[in-house]
């Protein structure tokens, strides 16, 4: 996919430090592999160190380059603990806190990049969605201009490149939500060198049809337009008056969008995650995402059925936000006392210096 | 297109007698004069015959072998005025009857067709789809099996059919709905002789999310299956759940329908609305309908920027509705 090629140079040599809760996954393994050879991004593998290598070995891959952590081995877990504890805001105890950071391999990994240890992950091929994303919001949280997370695929064919929002997390968003994921995709297709022309998709057209649910699109687009004058906006309509311009003249004259939309936002989940994979499955779009837009600090999630190239894949996308956001020292409020923690820990050991340890030791 | 091939078949020379309440609009008249030049029903124009004979001189069409009816000048104006105010229970008064036949040309075909003058109509080349849908729905209601109309395209492109509702009609449906627009494009479906394996569609597959609205296409599929045995349906699921053998089989397994679906029940009109178009104009599907089911005698609606052939294709389809309804 044309996209990646361009985001691969942006990110190329700037050792984006991204953490992968799965690291005992062999599909996880042979991405990292991969991505540290090309020198991609700095992978952070989380895991038991022993059964890592075993599995890497068992397939051929040589992971000594590669960094390891485990909460057990880690200098700083207990200090997780507290942090997390303490962003709980008494939702958990103390005790529950250190078993959630010790067992959760997510909730772990979005405490590392919450300290700075690494500025981004990718979770979710053995984890649910839920699973994954659950950590980050109570964690990592959204940007303070947002209240919500929203996912972003971008679907691409040949020269055509389309985005389509929220595909994967709000099932059923109001009015103040939908224009927030709107300007989340705005953002984001920026980010990728595109000039968004957003259409807020509906079963009606500019009035149309009157009803609760077109109304709620036509109020998103309203809210928009007044907060972000800038942002090239139009709706609500129906998706053959966004992407034709013939159609879009006739039923949607003067509007800059109608006609010429290259990003869609969806009234609902069940429109938007019907919608992308009708475009994947019947129109032969190749399909990336859902890219989840809206977090301080980037966070993705993989299918459960993904493969290695999947994997290295949203990782070249997750490192992109990295770097399109601000490469950030991670984001510990100094009033918590903390430092953020330093990848050159020496708990976290590379494979290479552990194995000679485990040779001297035995 | 295939499946209009196949009703053109089955509808040759039976004469099905199909009411176009815009008699004078001239993508009508030249769709009529062409379906009946090749025999396939019996067209009836709607309107003033001395406006439709000028648009279709206008447009050099010969009609002198094509029915018109006047509305404003119908003989029988008071047997239908009286049976509209039957039908209205009330709701009219008989002088308000007589007017409204009279005037709403939707209205007066929808009567020609109750009372067994015409087989079906097409209309909303002019009209809105409420102008066009109301009365049919007055007059000729919804079929005693169901209790609402939907709307289902039949999408194409090469060798495959598929079927997407409801596309056109219910914006947010209950479960029940949801049930009687699987139902309703069953029957649909089968009458073009395809053998309908029937995807209730969410963002959700089987019970992947929990929420409302996944519920809802639950229960929806429940209620299918208990009510209508013999339909192969299955459901919730997406998309790709519904259409790829190998992600059925991994997220559905065992499921008759998953990896192998060719009629899609789309959970709200958004997705149905929204999924369809971006079927036709990213994926070059030919997109005819929506055509509505559940009428007791078939009416359908048009978009008002159809050309000719839609017309044409419509007609041919409704044609099909009223042999199915045995005429």
């Amino acid at each position: 996919m044309e996209i990646f090629r361009m985001l691969k140079k942006k990110i190329m040599g700037k050792d984006v430090k991204i953490i992968f809760p799965e690291g005992e996954e062999i599909r996880v393994i042979e991405a990292a592999v991969r991505l540290k050879r090309e020198e991609i991004v700095d992978p952070i593998l989380i895991g038991r160190r022993e059964e890592i290598i075993k599995i890497a070995e068992a397939s051929n891959f040589d992971i000594s380059n590669i960094k390891v952590v485990s909460p057990d081995r880690y200098a700083t877990t207990d200090k997780l603990v507290e942090i997390f504890f303490r962003k709980r805001n008494g939702k958990v105890t103390m005790e529950e806190a250190e078993k959630m950071v010790y067992n959760d391999p997510n909730l772990f990994g979005v405490l590392l990049v919450y300290t700075g240890l690494a500025e981004g992950m990718i979770s979710g091929a053995v984890h649910s969605t839920a699973d994954t994303v659950r950590p980050a919001l109570q964690v990592i949280r959204t940007k303070p201009e947002y209240s919500i997370v929203s996912g972003l695929m971008v679907l691409q064919r040949e020269d055509n490149v389309y985005f389509f929002a929220d595909c994967g997390i709000n099932i059923n968003p109001t009015a103040e939500q939908l224009a927030e994921i709107a300007v989340q995709s705005d953002e984001l297709a920026k980010s990728y060198g595109f000039e968004p022309r957003i259409a807020m998709l509906s079963f009606s057209t500019n009035g149309s049809a009157k009803n609760e649910e077109s109304e709620k699109v036509r109020k998103a687009t309203q809210i928009v337009k007044e907060k972000y004058p800038h942002i090239m906006v139009d709706g609500e309509m129906q998706f053959d008056a966004a992407v034709r311009p013939e159609v879009g003249e006739l039923k949607f004259p003067g509007s800059p969008v109608a006609g010429k939309a290259n990003t869609f936002i969806f009234p609902t989940l069940d429109a938007g995650n019907i919608g992308y994979k009708i475009a994947q499955r019947l129109a032969g779009f190749e399909a990336v995402g859902p890219i989840l837009q809206g977090l301080n600090a980037p966070v993705n999630d993989l299918s459960r059925g993904c493969v290695p190239e999947d994997i290295y894949n949203l990782t070249i996308i997750t490192a992109h936000q990295v770097v399109a956001g601000g490469k950030s020292k991670g984001f510990v409020d100094p009033t918590e006392g903390m430092e953020p923690a330093s990848a050159d820990d020496d708990k976290v050991l590379d494979i290479k210096s552990f194995k000679e340890k485990l040779a001297k030791e035995s | 297109m295939r499946v209009m091939n196949l009703l053109k078949e089955k509808i040759l020379g039976k004469n099905i007698k199909i009411l176009f309440p815009e008699g004078h609009d001239i993508r009508i008249i030249e769709a009529a004069v062409q379906l009946k030049e090749e025999n396939l029903l019996e067209p009836i124009l709607m309107g003033e015959r001395d406006e439709i004979e000028k648009a279709a001189k206008k447009g050099s069409f010969d009609i002198s072998n094509i029915r018109i009816e006047s509305h404003k000048q119908c003989q029988n104006i008071d047997d239908l005025a009286k049976a509209f105010f039957e039908r209205r229970k009330g709701k009219v008064t008989l002088e308000e009857a007589r007017d409204l036949v009279c005037k709403d040309s939707n209205l007066h075909g929808a009567m020609l067709v109750y009372t067994g003058i015409a087989d079906g109509m097409v209309s909303g080349a002019l009209h809105s789809t409420a102008d066009t849908v109301r009365p049919a729905l007055q007059v000729i209601k919804t079929n005693p099996n169901y209790s609402i109309v939907s709307g289902l395209m039949v999408m194409q492109k090469d060798d495959t059919a598929y079927f997407f509702a409801d596309c056109g009609i219910n914006i947010n449906p209950t479960a029940e709905q949801l049930a009687e627009i699987a139902a309703e494009s069953y029957m649909t479906v089968k009458s073009y002789d395809c053998e309908p394996r029937i995807a209730m569609l969410s963002f959700s597959t089987n019970g992947s999310a929990k929420s409302e609205e996944s519920e809802k296409v639950k229960k929806a599929t429940q209620i299918v299956k208990e009510k209508y045995p013999y339909i192969l349906v299955d459901g919730e699921m997406q998309f790709d759940a519904a259409i790829r053998p190998e992600v059925g089989e991994l997220k559905f397994p065992g499921s008759p329908v998953a990896g192998k679906a060719n009629t899609f029940i789309f959970p709200t009109l958004d997705a149905g609305n929204i999924g369809y178009k971006i079927a036709q104009r990213l994926g070059g599907f030919n997109a005819v309908g929506p055509i509505l089911q559940g009428l007791n005698a078939p009416v359908n609606d048009l978009s008002r920027g159809c050309v000719p052939f839609d017309i044409y294709n419509l007609a041919i389809i409704t044609a099909s509705q009223a042999l199915e309804n045995g005429k």
